[in-house]
């Protein structure tokens, strides 16, 4: 019982998208250091594109028969399994305008930075605050 | 995964952009040197960069490009410092102690206004990287707070 409060979809989307976002500042922080690496390719973390997939597919199978997996030993098919499959993906960007064939652009990196670090903390608020729930709930609200 | 390993890769940033901003002081500082003990001016010094990617060995044979797809890297290494082979500067000054037969001094092949420019990039590419630790900390910061509720 403990373990669905502290494990349901959602938490596992979080922390998903959590290692997600960790990922994804490693990747802006590899392409920072490399701003000046001659040849150098930026790399990008793909994830929010695929969960958005992910969740599409499986609000689609909602009135079809699926395996339903509710045990960590059950095998799953169809969208159940792409969700819980879901990886983040590293890919790297090609072309340059630059003369050392270099495409880090500092400016779009800072944004990214930026905009990857307030999703980071919202998703940390996000799992913070599903856990003060639990607690409230095991002190009967108090 | 680890948000930790985000400190390494900014810190690799740092340090090769520091060891890039020593390497142009010390241009700048010897724009005037003439004389070296392995003879000659003072040769220009650049540092030459290179991705630092952590990689098992069997993957060494096959092509660089090939090799980071799908990995994020390790930072950045400075790979070597070269001399730069380009020409001294003669300048007409036949008092110096080291002008050639016909009154000309080897100046370094230094240039101010280049070392000048350098220097401000390399300072701003250490910047982006302290912003990307800053953000790195405060993220492990939040991070600990899940903990505290």
């Amino acid at each position: 019982m403990i373990n669905r409060l502290i494990s349901n979809d959602m938490m596992d989307l979080v922390q998903k998208s959590l290692d997600a976002a960790a990922l994804q500042h490693k990747a802006i922080s590899n392409n920072l250091a490399n701003v000046d690496t001659p040849g150098f390719k930026r790399s990008e973390v793909v994830f929010r594109e695929k969960l958005k997939k992910a969740l599409d597919a499986k609000g689609a199978a909602e009135h079809e028969l699926a395996l339903s997996g509710t045990d960590s030993k059950h095998i799953l098919a169809g969208a159940e399994a792409e969700l819980s499959a879901l990886e983040p993906e590293v890919v790297q960007q090609g072309g340059s305008y630059r003369n050392d064939q270099n495409n880090v652009d500092i400016d779009l990196e800072m944004a990214k930075l930026a905009q990857n670090t307030v999703v980071y903390q919202a998703l940390a608020q996000l799992t913070q605050n599903q856990f003060a729930e639990i607690k409230s709930a095991i002190r009967e609200g108090k | 995964m680890n948000l930790f390993s985000a400190f390494e890769i900014s810190g690799s940033g740092l340090s090769a952009q520091r060891l890039r901003m020593d390497t142009i002081s010390n241009n700048i500082a010897n724009v005037n040197t003439t004389h070296t003990a392995e003879g000659g001016p003072y040769k220009r010094l650049r540092v030459v960069f290179t991705p630092r990617q952590d990689e098992p060995m069997f993957l060494l044979p096959l092509d660089p490009a090939d090799r980071g797809k799908g990995k994020i890297g390790e930072g950045v290494r400075v790979a070597k410092v070269v001399s730069d082979p380009t020409a001294p500067k003669m300048v007409f000054d036949p008092g110096h102690p080291d002008a050639d037969a016909k009154g000309y001094v080897a100046m370094p092949n230094v240039n101010i206004v280049n070392e000048m420019v350098d220097l401000i990039s390399a300072s701003r590419a250490y910047e982006a990287n302290v912003t990307a630790i800053n953000a790195a900390k405060t993220m492990a910061a939040k991070a600990l707070e899940i903990g505290k509720a």
